[in-house]
């Protein structure tokens, strides 16, 4: 037995904490990471089908390409969203302090790690293996090159609403039910990506109507980085993040999550996209140059995107926009005519200065449309991006002294506004750690593409202070918690005059030992609504809501073959002069693998009971890998699915899924287009992918 | 001699009739403990969750009785019996509710396995029979399913979950009647040798959660005491266990404010 072995099992023995390097439980472990993400997002942002791919793209690189943590800069670290500041630099300190790290069971020994945390990061990182990121070369291209080609198929089996002739007429929607997905990429650890996208969504026409060249929307990317000074270059579709995200930020950002110190971003600057998200990227070409202590990134951007389509003016026939489409669908007659609708060019910069633990940036972005956005407009859009052109600059910082970690920006619009965001992260004792933020995104602040944290999902009309603390009660235990109090100055969507807010959450995790792991969440949320949902120009009295969930969850891997899992929530929603709505959810979920892991079977059954929609439930699902399920439970009934995922040799793997949801108090499912005329809806999944 | 007893108790019960409740509760170890009793590992887990019985140390056969709310109509009687061999343990059950003039009928066949030293699971296959006293109502038999699962998390504490009616079986054409499907969900913590407690909660498809908690406590090796209440309904349980050689003798009652008492016994005999 080897030296390694023997610590490891020694750490195992000493401290009784898992810290285990089977893939199979690490599959199961990076689901759970997601899982607890995504709810939180989807939560917050009120949809079930949000594009997560993106956001998760960089956990599931590392997933299949672990980070080696002995070569790995503290920014890399940081990009992975799963630690804090001061857990990076212990580790940095540690191997600093004691060499390399030879086994990942010495991460036991690195102070501010706690169990919670190492089996966190434990799918995404290894102690071997080449420095994650290389100088360019074709040679290593060549060499680390991996191809990997996707196809997938979704359906739902029941008829929906869309789908069907009524009264003689064309069905509303012009294509097929089928969701087809379909992606090529080729990938050099992290100095070289390239790819091709293609998708429909239910309800598009495949190579017909409105869509003869096949697809729907189709993507394609270049990207190298480490080429000399040439830090990342991009050509085609790519994503850009800067600072905390208020200048400029493409794409989704985690915000509040169940572990309250994790707030503070990390604008990883360029970055490939291969994502099916319509509209949230940049599609042109971009660069970045470093040397030393500076980096500098220029980039472009010229695509067409979604909008409703606006009046023309009579005499200078001039066309305008209504609003900007965010879904990336195109069925019905409306949506078709609102696609590509509008001209976006989109022409940035940013600079930023480094030393060790303090960074300093500046980003400008300039935005122009080939219409003029003529809104709707209502008291409480006033102050929206109605324009042709914008300005947004900023800058951004973030500095560690003294034990303190200070972060911050500062952003600047082309009407004048002003917005920013600072906030500290400090570790007053070993065992604790705090972080506060503050913002104020004034009511006229119009940035189309920011992604700083905040309650609404535009940086504007906000003011507010968020306070989180994660206090490592033992190494097993750690409670975790925020409290974020929030103003809107001016009135928002539905919520008829200035208001205020405060939600706050509560989580303990607890390791119980190998195989156990659990935690128990409380959340409320307290909010002001107009006490109707009508999209009238009548003026509403807003009043108070709160929103109550508590719930417990438990893993469980019994053997080698099985893990379990059981979640039990329950929520409330009172809203002043209505019935309380309450919600009851509970599931058993299942894992089996066998035959050396090759085939692993899912299942999951649902039971909810839940009043409306108000006191709605969010959970995520184990899914085909890269599709990501979080439905919203409402109502009264069953949910139940079953997923197979197969590897069937080195090179191809296939996935399929089934779930079924019915309803015992209700006569259809969904509404509008979407509408099914039966209890119950069966949805059915299938993927392939091979890999070369 | 025990082959003897066995085979008495066994006839004693043919001949006081067979059945149950669309999902009967039984059992008056488990009664008296509020029926917070996922995570028990005695013969009566074919009635609460089979995967326990992969956990029982010896076979056994035993007889109920209920009696609901002192209401002689809603009587509840039935045996169960589990086997261990070295396949599984083998669970069989039947019971009878009701009376002449309308009665549910369960007879159940299960079957549980160790997966590891920690963990079983369990399955169970019901043939459930509702029959009216007058022709015109009609009979009606359907098949149901259960499964349930069972894990000793540490050595004090283990967690269970049990489904009942995994196929949602429909009864009635009319209004699509089902059978309910039922979730429960519970914990046991051990903490010592004599004093236990457990935790449970119960989700009908069509009924509001019931949050359970029982305990029990002996006072000497031969003689327990046990607790338990109910939420939804409320109400509270109590009762007494002595057992002697391998007999177990269990009294319970269960008192609900509005309906009143609902006593029960039951005897086992392990061999």
């Amino acid at each position: 037995m080897s030296r390694f072995i023997k610590i490891g099992l020694l750490a195992i023995s000493f401290f009784g904490i898992s810290i285990r390097a089977q893939a199979q439980s690490e599959e199961d472990r990076k689901n759970n990471i997601i899982q607890q993400r995504i709810e939180f997002i989807a939560e917050q942002a009120d949809n079930e089908n949000l594009d997560y791919t993106t956001m998760f793209d960089l956990l599931a690189f590392y997933y299949e390409h672990p980070l080696n943590i002995n070569e790995a800069s503290s920014d890399q670290l940081l990009e992975l969203q799963l630690l804090t500041p001061f857990q990076a630099l212990a580790i940095e300190t540690y191997i600093k302090q004691y060499g390399k790290l030879t086994t990942i069971y010495e991460l036991r020994n690195i102070p501010d790690l706690d169990a919670t945390t190492i089996q966190t990061i434990l799918p995404f990182i290894t102690v071997t293996g080449p420095a994650p990121r290389n100088t360019f070369s074709f040679k290593k291209v060549k060499e680390w090159s991996r191809h990997e080609a996707m196809v997938r198929y979704s359906a739902v089996l029941e008829d929906q609403r869309g789908f069907v002739s009524e009264d003689g007429e064309d069905p509303a929607y012009e294509g097929s039910n089928a969701r087809i997905y379909a992606r090529y990429r080729v990938r050099a650890g992290q100095i070289f990506s390239a790819g091709v996208t293609a998708e429909k969504d239910p309800g598009e026409a495949f190579g017909q109507g409105s869509n003869p060249n096949g697809f729907d929307f189709y993507s394609a990317h270049l990207f190298a980085r480490n080429i000399g000074i040439v830090k990342a270059v991009a050509i085609g579709d790519y994503q850009a993040q800067f600072g905390q995200g208020l200048t400029y930020w493409s794409g989704l950002s985690f915000g509040k999550t169940g572990q309250g110190t994790n707030v503070m971003r990390f604008g990883q600057g360029l970055k490939p996209y291969a994502s099916a998200n319509e509209n949230l990227f940049l599609r042109g070409g971009g660069v970045t140059l470093g040397q030393k202590h500076w980096d500098a990134t220029l980039f472009y951007s010229n695509k067409n995107i979604d909008a409703g389509v606006g009046a023309t003016d009579t005499l200078s026939r001039e066309t305008t926009f209504t609003s900007f489409q965010q879904s990336g669908l195109h069925r019905t007659e409306t949506e078709i005519a609102g696609e590509d609708y509008l001209n976006e060019q989109l022409a940035g910069a940013h600079i930023s200065y480094q030393r060790e633990h303090f960074q300093l940036g500046v980003t400008s972005v300039y935005t122009q449309y080939d219409r003029a956005a003529r809104r709707n407009l209502r008291l409480y859009n006033q102050f929206y991006f109605n324009d042709e052109e914008n300005v947004n600059t900023g800058i951004d910082f973030n500095w560690m002294i003294k034990g303190i970690e200070f972060f911050g920006e500062v952003s600047h619009s082309r009407n004048g506004a002003v917005a920013y965001l600072a906030g500290a992260q400090f570790k007053p004792h070993p065992r604790l750690e705090f972080v506060l933020l503050q913002r104020n995104y004034p009511k006229d602040y119009q940035a189309v593409y920011s992604g700083a944290f905040g309650e609404n999902g535009s940086n504007s009309n906000e003011r507010g202070t968020y306070a989180g603390a994660t206090f490592y009660v033992t190494p097993r235990l750690t409670f975790s918690g925020y409290f974020d109090r929030y103003r809107f100055d001016w009135l928002n969507y539905r919520i008829d005059s200035p208001s205020e807010g405060a939600d706050w959450t509560t989580q303990l995790n607890y390791v119980l030992n190998r195989e156990v792991s659990m935690y128990v969440r409380y959340r409320e949320e307290h909010k002001y609504r107009n006490p109707s949902s009508e999209d009238s120009d009548e003026v509403y009295k807003p009043v108070g809501t709160i929103k109550r969930s508590i719930r417990y969850h438990i893993d469980y891997d019994l053997t080698s073959h099985i893990s379990l899992a059981n979640r039990f929530e329950v929520s409330q929603f009172d809203m002043e002069n209505s019935a309380t709505e309450r919600g009851f959810l509970i599931y058993q979920d299942v894992k089996y693998s066998f035959w050396k892991d090759k085939i692993a079977l899912y299942g999951r059954m649902v039971l909810f009971d839940i009043d409306d929609y108000d006191a709605r439930i969010y959970t995520y699902e184990n899914d085909v890998l890269y599709y990501f399920s979080v439905p919203a439970l409402q109502y009264q009934g069953w949910r139940a699915y079953a997923m197979l995922r197969w590897k069937i040799n080195r090179r191809a793997s296939f996935w399929v899924k089934w779930s079924r949801t019915t309803y015992t108090n209700q006569k259809t499912v969904g509404s509008g287009y979407d509408q099914i005329n039966e209890p119950n809806r069966n949805d059915i999944r299938v993927q392939l992918r091979i890999r070369i | 001699m025990k082959y003897i007893l066995a085979f008495f108790i066994l006839s004693v019960s043919t001949i006081s009739s067979f059945a149950q409740l669309a999902n009967p509760h039984f059992g008056s170890r488990s009664a008296a403990m509020g029926d917070a009793s996922v995570t028990n590992t005695d013969i009566w887990a074919v009635h609460h969750n089979q995967a326990a019985m992969a956990f029982i140390e010896k076979s056994g056969v035993g007889i109920g009785y209920q009696n609901r709310f002192l209401v002689q109509e809603l009587a509840l009687k039935g045996l169960v019996g589990a086997i261990k061999t070295k396949f599984g343990t083998f669970g069989v059950n039947v019971s009878q509710f009701g009376y002449s003039q309308y009665n549910e009928n369960k007879f159940g066949l299960g079957y549980a396995m160790k997966l590891s030293p920690k963990l079983s699971a369990g399955l169970q296959f019901n043939y459930q029979y509702f029959a009216f006293g007058e022709e015109t109502y009609g009979n009606k038999g359907v098949f149901t399913t259960e499964f349930g699962v069972l894990g000793k998390l540490t050595n004090e504490l283990t967690i269970g979950a049990h489904f009942y009616n995994l196929n949602y079986a429909q009864i009635a054409d009319y209004d699509e009647e089902h059978l309910p499907m039922i979730f429960r969900l519970g914990a046991g913590y051990q903490f010592s040798e004599k004093f236990f407690t457990n935790l449970e909660v119960e989700k009908g498809l069509e009924t509001d959660a019931n949050v359970k908690i029982g305990a029990e406590y002996k006072i000497v090796e031969q003689i327990a005491i046990r607790g338990g209440i109910n939420t939804y309904p409320f109400s509270n349980s109590f009762g007494f266990g002595f057992n002697h050689k391998g007999i177990h003798l269990d009294i319970a009652a269960a008192y609900q404010s509005t309906l009143g008492y609902s006593p029960q016994a039951s005897l086992q005999y392990n061999f």
